[in-house]
């Protein structure tokens, strides 16, 4: 098992935070610029904020807290980034943070990574976000994962968190790191079929 | 009952941006464990299908993906031990969910192709149908969703077919089971064939005939 440098510390997320001078999530008026290397995305990023909260944290001086400014929205916010694939083909690659989440009713919560193939639109070839083992309620800091296998042809790699339509997280020493074959794939790499398959329905995982 | 062509173009682009939306795999209920299926029984490294489970080589995608869940069932069947499920769990989902799966397109380039299943629905609040599409270069390009015959309130099974053509520089071809709203639909005994150009396509248009070929609601009673 090795874990690459690209370990998202809280340490630099709160100095990449920090630089951009970041005021709370309450009283900045409009989302604050996310932290560098990262993007906001989602389909209502507009109604999420990003700060560093040197309140609420796991370990280190700070946590990335990402949050909803409404009570509730039709969609979801992400904080994400992307990276070359190409240090990672042929490996299986683990994205796991401690999590601490503050989701009201139908809210959810995850962490999620996306493996995408060549082409000039989308062409997943893995996808995880949590969605069947998703993060809700009121819950105290836990440490969750995500783990893809990354097919050689893969050309990029894109990861973080999300929120579904309302609440907040805080998000700390998130890691992304090569794992052995020992740890379980949280969701299946997309093999490229040239045929149908299982129209029965009656047909087993192989 | 909401028929707008703005559900098209959002199967369109199903394959949607990072978050929720091409997430696979709903949620497992626990279900008992089934008799294994035949696959099983002569190869013991498959593992046998479940009651509950997301159908092996399907997912749960489109843009409310969490709302609905996609599972065999072995209480409602057209045939065989299974069918597949595909229904919402909130009250008033915000948008559609499918049930789909794709391949590589070059088997059936230059094609006609038919896919046919029997489908069943209970409690239909909107609309639900059976869609195929084809895509060039990771571009939609034709498609038909039912949408112009699509299952509402109570259908017992019944066999629905859609055609569409496959061009020469076809890269994938999807297709699936769609619900947009409350209720519950089942599919089962689908099958992909290559049919001759006697058989009329179902498309509802393509990218580069956008236009229906006819009129649509000229009393407004839809």
């Amino acid at each position: 098992m090795k874990t690459y440098e690209r370990r998202a510390s809280v340490r630099w997320l709160a100095m990449a935070m920090t630089s951009l001078g970041v005021a709370t999530a309450a009283a900045a008026p409009l989302p604050p610029e996310p932290p560098a290397g990262w993007t906001m995305a989602g389909d209502r990023n507009d109604a999420f904020a990003v700060v560093v909260d040197r309140d609420v944290r796991h370990e280190g001086p700070a946590s990335a807290h990402l949050a909803c400014q409404k009570d509730e929205v039709d969609g979801f916010g992400a904080l994400m980034q992307t990276i070359d694939a190409k240090r990672y083909r042929g490996k299986r690659m683990r994205l796991s943070a401690w999590v601490k989440g503050a989701l009201g009713n139908g809210h959810w919560a995850g962490l999620w990574m996306r493996v995408d193939g060549p082409g000039s639109s989308r062409n997943t070839l893995a996808f995880d976000n949590m969605m069947d083992r998703r993060i809700q309620g009121e819950s105290d800091w836990a440490r969750h994962e995500v783990v893809l296998d990354v097919p050689e042809e893969a050309i990029r790699i894109a990861f973080g968190m999300l929120v579904v339509r309302g609440g907040e997280i805080w998000v700390d020493e998130l890691a992304f790191e090569e794992v052995g074959h020992d740890v379980p794939t949280t969701k299946p790499t997309k093999q490229h079929r040239h045929e149908p398959t299982n129209l029965d329905f009656e047909g087993g995982q192989p | 009952m909401k028929r707008s062509m703005t559900l098209l173009s959002l199967l369109l682009v199903a394959c949607a941006p990072e978050g929720k939306h091409d997430a696979e795999d709903p949620p497992a209920d626990g279900a008992p464990l089934e008799a294994p299926a035949v696959e099983a029984e002569t190869d013991p490294s498959v593992v046998p299908p479940k009651a509950g489970e997301l159908p092996h080589g399907w997912q749960l995608a489109g843009m409310a993906a969490d709302e609905y869940e996609a599972t065999t069932d072995a209480d409602v069947v057209h045939q065989g031990r299974f069918s597949a499920r595909l229904r919402a769990t909130v009250d008033k989902p915000r948008a559609f969910g499918t049930m789909s799966q794709f391949f590589e397109a070059d088997r059936y380039r230059g094609s006609r192709i038919r896919l046919r299943g029997f489908v069943k629905a209970e409690g239909v609040a909107n609309w639900a149908g059976m869609w195929m599409r084809v895509d060039e270069g990771g571009e939609p390009v034709v498609l038909d969703n039912m949408q112009r015959r699509p299952l509402t309130g109570d259908v017992e099974w019944k066999e629905v077919s859609i055609v569409l053509d496959v061009a020469k520089q076809a890269d994938q071809i999807g297709f699936g089971i769609l619900l947009d709203g409350p209720g519950t639909v089942w599919i089962d005994g689908l099958v992909l064939e290559k049919v001759d150009l006697t058989v009329p396509t179902t498309s509802l248009g393509s990218k580069e005939h956008p236009l229906p070929e006819e009129p649509a609601n000229l009393t407004f009673v839809e």
